[in-house]
């Protein structure tokens, strides 16, 4: 069943016409990989997606419904978290802290609540918490829960990023290049968890220039070239497909 | 085990500063706890909006004035009961607070601090010049003795009762704030705002929230001001006001609130120990600022915690 659907979605900043008429469709379960060169507008496209960017025109459905227009901090509790091409963890504060802002929509307590009924509050913390841990457990960071996010060393930071997404309890993930950064050994090891989570239900919509994990995770592959969709299908035609080697390695002579 | 243990150190804390009038007699020190009291409860509240949510205010005495005047004009022209003037002297600064922070809720860093200064000039000018209402440069003068039910507040030990009724007050109902998910809101605000929305959070909201939350605690304290000052006038709640709260808040930390009152108490200390020196005092004090926060950028909790990592080094190579 499709749970993303993205028609015609335009982009421009200035002259510069980022993104052009792209339609984009992710399905329940499935691992959707986004490649191209840089400056073809993968990024401004997530940012479409995630609500940081309004798209000129088109329209994006999820679940069927229209959110298109919907304000930033509201896509969240539809079911779409995202992660950052170059991080955007909360620093100063522990890995712990971090997470549990993830679930800020998830726990209900208002104002009055933390006043006049903190049992009710205490327990709704109380949950939140352990769903922490279990979502730190599964990116073994759980050690670490106390630590300043700014301590950890840059592989963790990514996962702590990818937990802090996954506390929101979304169907989608869009994750921008969640392989940065990371030495070979921690990419493959990225990999295998993003499979888990495909195998767990989520749906993934991922940016990566690694061709080796993009290739070895992804159902489906769309590949951008100055803001245009080249081409789209599973990962082996994608890789023999002549005119995706010219945009990465150059036309033969 | 470790929150049981939290929870009676805290008690414990709370009965001794019950219990300090009992040992302290002295009149002059009494007064000095009683601002020191007053203070704790604005720099709190500063704490909570730029140090929690990053919105650097330097209009807070404005607020501050804001609950004095209420409880002045409250007191002495209509002569309301005192509980309900100080609640309202919060209200109306949380009020006022609200407005302001909603008009400005697109603007960001530096320009809010701008707009926060002018509004507190704005604030302090209006109430020079609009005689009739406020009394203008003079002020508000003798207002009454405060009542709560049969409990007649007149001397220095009583006023330290009623500031420290308000500061635990505040101390524990922004405790209890930060530590919830309005708290973490506040954080994930300062820390990275994009970040922050995408992760559900309304920043427009939750920025006016805590604005004007902030605004209703120095409206109190605005309030306490006025009953134990018994006059007020609009030159103490000038910029210079603002600024001695930011450099206190600044030297105890940023973003932690048992920290604040430790800034509030060397500042006051201070001030007053270096009395003698006359116009020397401010050259000292401003030293000693630049000083701290050369070597400890996080104000007196960085020492704290610097010696806590200290001893947790030290225990390390005991292993």
């Amino acid at each position: 069943m499709t749970l993303l659907k993205a028609e015609e979605i335009d982009k421009k900043f200035g002259g510069i016409h980022a993104v052009s008429h792209l339609n984009v469709s992710v399905n329940e379960g499935e691992i959707v990989g986004m490649i191209g060169p840089n400056g073809s507008g993968k990024t401004t496209f997530l940012n479409i997606l995630s609500g940081i960017y309004r798209s000129d025109s088109g329209k994006i459905e999820f679940k069927n419904e229209d959110i298109t227009k919907s304000p930033l901090h509201c896509i969240i509790e539809k079911g779409i978290a995202r992660t950052f091409q170059n991080l955007r963890i909360f620093r100063n504060i522990s890995v712990l802290e971090n997470v549990l802002i993830g679930r800020h929509h998830l726990i209900k307590n208002s104002l009055l609540n933390i006043y006049f009924n903190p049992s009710l509050a205490s327990r709704r913390e109380k949950n939140a918490y352990l769903k922490a841990m279990e979502i730190l457990e599964l990116v073994k960071l759980d050690k670490e829960k106390n630590e300043l996010a700014r301590n950890l060393p840059y592989g963790k930071q990514r996962l702590l990023e990818i937990a802090r997404a996954l506390m929101a309890e979304p169907v989608l993930l869009l994750l921008d290049e969640p392989t940065a950064g990371m030495n070979p050994t921690e990419a493959v090891g990225l990999c295998v968890f993003l499979k888990e989570l495909k195998e767990k239900g989520f749906a993934l919509f991922v940016i990566e220039h690694n061709m080796k994990a993009i290739m070895s995770i992804s159902d489906r592959i769309i590949v951008l070239n100055a803001g245009e969709k080249l081409k789209e299908g599973i990962p082996r035609e994608i890789q023999r497909d002549k005119q995706v080697q010219e945009i990465y390695l150059g036309k033969e002579e | 085990m470790e929150k049981n243990k939290k929870i009676i150190v805290f008690i414990l804390v709370v009965a001794l500063s019950f219990l300090l009038p009992s040992f302290v007699k002295n009149f002059y020190w009494l007064g000095i706890f009683n601002l020191i009291l007053m203070y704790s409860i604005l720099c709190l509240s500063l704490n909570l909006i730029f140090g929690f949510t990053n919105l650097l205010s330097v209009g807070h005495a404005a607020f501050y004035g804001i609950g004095a005047y209420t409880t002045a004009i409250l007191l002495t022209r209509y002569h309301f009961p005192f509980l309900p003037s100080l609640l309202l002297s919060g209200l109306i600064a949380l009020f006022i607070g609200s407005l302001l922070s909603m008009t400005t809720s697109r603007v960001k860093g530096d320009y809010f601090t701008v707009i926060t200064i002018v509004f507190g000039e704005i604030f302090r000018l209006i109430m020079q010049n609009w005689v009739s209402f406020s009394g203008g440069a003079v002020g508000v003068v003798g207002i009454p003795a405060p009542q709560i039910f049969s409990w007649r507040i007149i001397s220095e030990k009583d006023f330290y009762f009623l500031g420290l009724i308000l500061f635990w007050f505040t101390y524990i109902t922004l405790s209890l704030l930060v530590k919830s998910k309005f708290g973490r809101a506040f954080i994930a605000i300062r820390e990275d705002e994009l970040a922050a929305s995408t992760m559900g959070i309304n920043n427009v909201m939750y920025k006016i929230l805590s604005f004007s939350i902030g605004c209703f605690y120095a409206g109190l304290a605005g309030s306490y001001y006025a009953v134990y000052n018994t006059a007020i006038a609009p030159s103490s709640f000038t910029l210079d006001e603002s600024c001695l709260m930011i450099i206190m808040v600044v030297l105890g930390g940023i973003g932690n609130l048992s920290a604040t009152i430790p800034g509030v108490i060397v500042m006051l200390v201070a001030t007053e120990v270096f009395r003698p020196l006359y116009y020397y005092r401010l050259l000292l004090i401003g030293l000693i600022m630049v000083i701290v926060l050369v070597r400890y950028p996080y104000g007196i909790l960085g020492i704290f915690n610097k010696i806590a990592s200290m001893r947790k080094k030290y225990s390390y190579r005991k292993v």
